[in-house]
């Protein structure tokens, strides 16, 4: 027995199981959310690398699994990195149901969950990159069910991540028979040079992003809000690993100035463009970007600060108020689909009906849903007491003390985003004050949105309550940094 | 010959979804939508517009060419040419349309231009399988996003 097995095979097997018994929608959706907890649970219960005595027996518990001669290495330091992975499945998982995510969502999603964990553990990591664009290749039923309609936004996805794992294949080998001393100037060069446009391509970095808005737009919003949380965050921490294999990488002088540059533009641009936006969904789309070039900040300040005071901590704990403002996000979304498709007497109506002038005074009549949604949607945009806002003030407070400027750009991006928030209320709010209130949502909706909109407020509230525990995540990351 | 089998299985899944297709007729062009099968014959002034860019593309990879041994000095120059003329078409073929079948072919012409200059520095049999893989895969998913496009999954 060995943590791979556990954490790589076993999802892979019950995905393909679920994949078989995908008629019985219930049994796929109960059985896979209790696997999901169940490994997460393991992540925090199993001692990897000891023993584990059940009553008088006391069986070997590896942290390694050799595969045609390459090696998957989990062991008790990436405990919190299963953790992120396994319990953010079973929060998605959860509230698949009530999002009619589809049927494949489930086995689908454990699949990823497990080939994440696989890359992120594979050695030599350069199989990591594989690993990616296979995640890439099976999320793509995920996100565009059988029999719905592959928009643009799906092609795009394909092609930009198709495109940026041969650049990471080849940093890889470039670097990879220089362990950890520096190799000479030319191949350092083009080593950076591979690497930024993997990454580039990888994250959706502008001008790398138009996928994500028309993606936003066009697909089912919970499949997206899964993929928007799962995807970046195991891009980064593949690229956050591959910074502490190497640790020349991150002596250039301008991984820093990148890292702010790119990040910065990033919150800057997409909040600009959520300020003019008259789409639901891609409202949510340019939200993700803003995420997107927060947390190459949060990399930024972290990779610089070391010492005792860790910053990449708070890359980690802006994990859980993103999944939290994402799944509530894309739930609210999802009830103003089903809301329009009664409105506008259309079944097939989807998340490309979302437009301001198709939701206007969708606040008197699916209030719970209008309200979760602004919720979300000011809570990733930093406002005081919701659960974006203590880790955004540290940011912002970090960025302040690199440069005003980059400050301000910062705050500015932010801006945008929030006068997006108060235009997408404005739209859900009009109409005659003489329309009466309904509440048109179904009983699951209410339940998981105002149990979701209560813990944005309750977590905003209190951070301390899992900030601290989230920050410390960081110190399993970056061991070999200076 | 592993990778030859698998471009063999990927060209025939694209092929047969693509000919599954109904067949494009002016009444089908009516209610074809822009990913499905429009684009797919273009008019003569397109193929002259699609021979010229090619010729572009040609010229600078030609002219970037004798840089790149420098930095790879393990690969011929025929390698060098020939990966980065599969790398260039491709995009530029990625560049050109929106149509599921087309940009899965632009993305194998581009991983094929790669996988030529992959192959003469890591020589790995493993990853070579997995990169056959990868375009297996694309195959598969470009006939679904194929057949998903025009409601035939169902």
């Amino acid at each position: 027995m060995s943590s791979p097995i556990v954490w790589i095979i076993f999802p892979g097997m019950v995905s393909v199981i679920l994949l078989i018994l995908q008629r019985s929608k219930m049994v796929v959706y109960i059985s896979g959310t209790l696997v999901a907890v169940l490994l997460g649970g393991l992540a925090w219960l199993l001692p990897i690398g000891e023993s584990i005595s059940i009553v008088s027996i006391s069986i070997p518990f590896g942290d390694t699994l050799v595969v045609l001669g390459r090696r998957f290495v989990l062991d008790a330091n990436d405990r919190s990195m299963l953790l992120l992975i396994y319990m953010g499945l079973a929060f998605w998982l959860a509230g698949s149901w009530a999002a009619q995510a589809g049927r494949l969502f489930v086995p689908l999603g454990i699949a990823i969950a497990g080939l994440l964990t696989a890359a992120l553990t594979v050695e030599p990591f350069l199989y990591a990159a594989l690993i990616l664009q296979v995640v890439v290749l099976v999320s793509i039923p995920l996100i565009n069910p059988p029999g719905s309609h592959s928009g643009g936004g799906v092609v795009r996805y394909l092609t930009y991540q198709t495109l940026g794992f041969p650049f990471i294949l080849f940093t890889g080998w470039l670097i990879s028979g220089v362990d950890s001393t520096i190799p000479n100037v030319d191949q350092a060069l083009l080593a950076y040079v591979m690497m930024g446009i993997g990454f580039w391509l990888l994250l959706g970095i502008i001008p790398f992003h138009t996928w994500i808005p028309l993606f936003a737009e066009q697909s089912h919003p919970y499949a997206a809000a899964f993929l928007f949380y799962e995807l970046p965050l195991a891009i980064m921490l593949f690229g956050l690993g591959f910074l502490d294999s190497y640790p020349w990488l991150q002596d250039a002088a301008g991984l820093y100035t990148i890292l702010e540059i790119a990040g910065a533009m990033m919150i800057l641009i997409a909040g600009l463009f959520a300020a003019f936006q008259t789409h639901l969904g891609r409202m949510f789309g340019y939200a993700v970007l803003v995420e997107i070039g927060v947390s190459l900040i949060a990399v930024r300040l972290g990779l610089q600060s070391g010492g005792t005071e860790n910053l990449l901590g708070l890359f980690f704990a802006i994990l859980l108020p993103r999944a939290l403002s994402y799944g509530v996000w894309a739930l609210a979304l999802v009830a103003l689909i089903r809301y329009t498709s009664i409105d506008q007497n259309n079944l097939s109506a989807n998340s490309t009906e979302l437009t301001f002038r198709n939701i206007r005074g969708y606040g008197r009549r699916i209030p719970v849903a209008a309200f979760s949604l602004l919720l979300a949607h000011f809570s990733l945009a930093g406002l005081p007491l919701l659960v974006g806002f203590p880790v955004r003030l540290e940011i912002w407070r970090g960025t302040a003390q690199i440069s005003v400027l980059l400050a301000g750009i910062v705050l500015a991006g932010y801006s945008g985003l929030v006068v997006g928030g108060i235009r997408s209320m404005a739209a859900m709010i009009a109409g005659s004050a003489d329309n009466p209130w309904e509440i048109n949502e179904t009983r699951i909706e209410i339940i998981l949105l105002v149990l979701g909109s209560f813990v944005l407020l309750l977590m905003g509230l209190l951070p301390q309550l899992f900030t601290p525990a989230l920050a410390q995540m960081a110190d399993f990351f970056l061991q070999n940094s200076p | 010959m592993a990778k030859v089998i698998a471009g063999g299985i990927a060209a025939a899944v694209l092929w047969m979804a693509q000919s599954g297709l109904p067949e494009q007729t002016e009444e089908n062009d009516a209610l074809a939508t822009d990913t499905v099968t429009s684009a797919i014959r273009p008019h003569f002034s397109g193929w002259v517009f699609r021979i010229f860019a090619a010729s572009i593309v040609v010229m600078v990879v030609i002219s970037i060419a004798s840089a790149i041994p420098q930095w790879l000095p393990q690969l011929s120059d025929a390698q060098i040419l020939g990966s980065l003329v599969l790398i260039g078409i491709g995009l530029l073929q990625l560049g050109l349309t929106s149509n599921p079948f087309w940009v899965i072919l632009g993305l194998l012409t581009v991983l094929s231009g790669f996988e030529i200059l992959y192959a003469g520095v890591e020589l790995s049999a493993l990853v070579q399988g997995l990169l056959s893989g990868v375009n297996l895969g694309l195959g598969l998913v470009g006939a679904y996003l194929i057949l998903s496009a025009a409601g035939d999954m169902e």
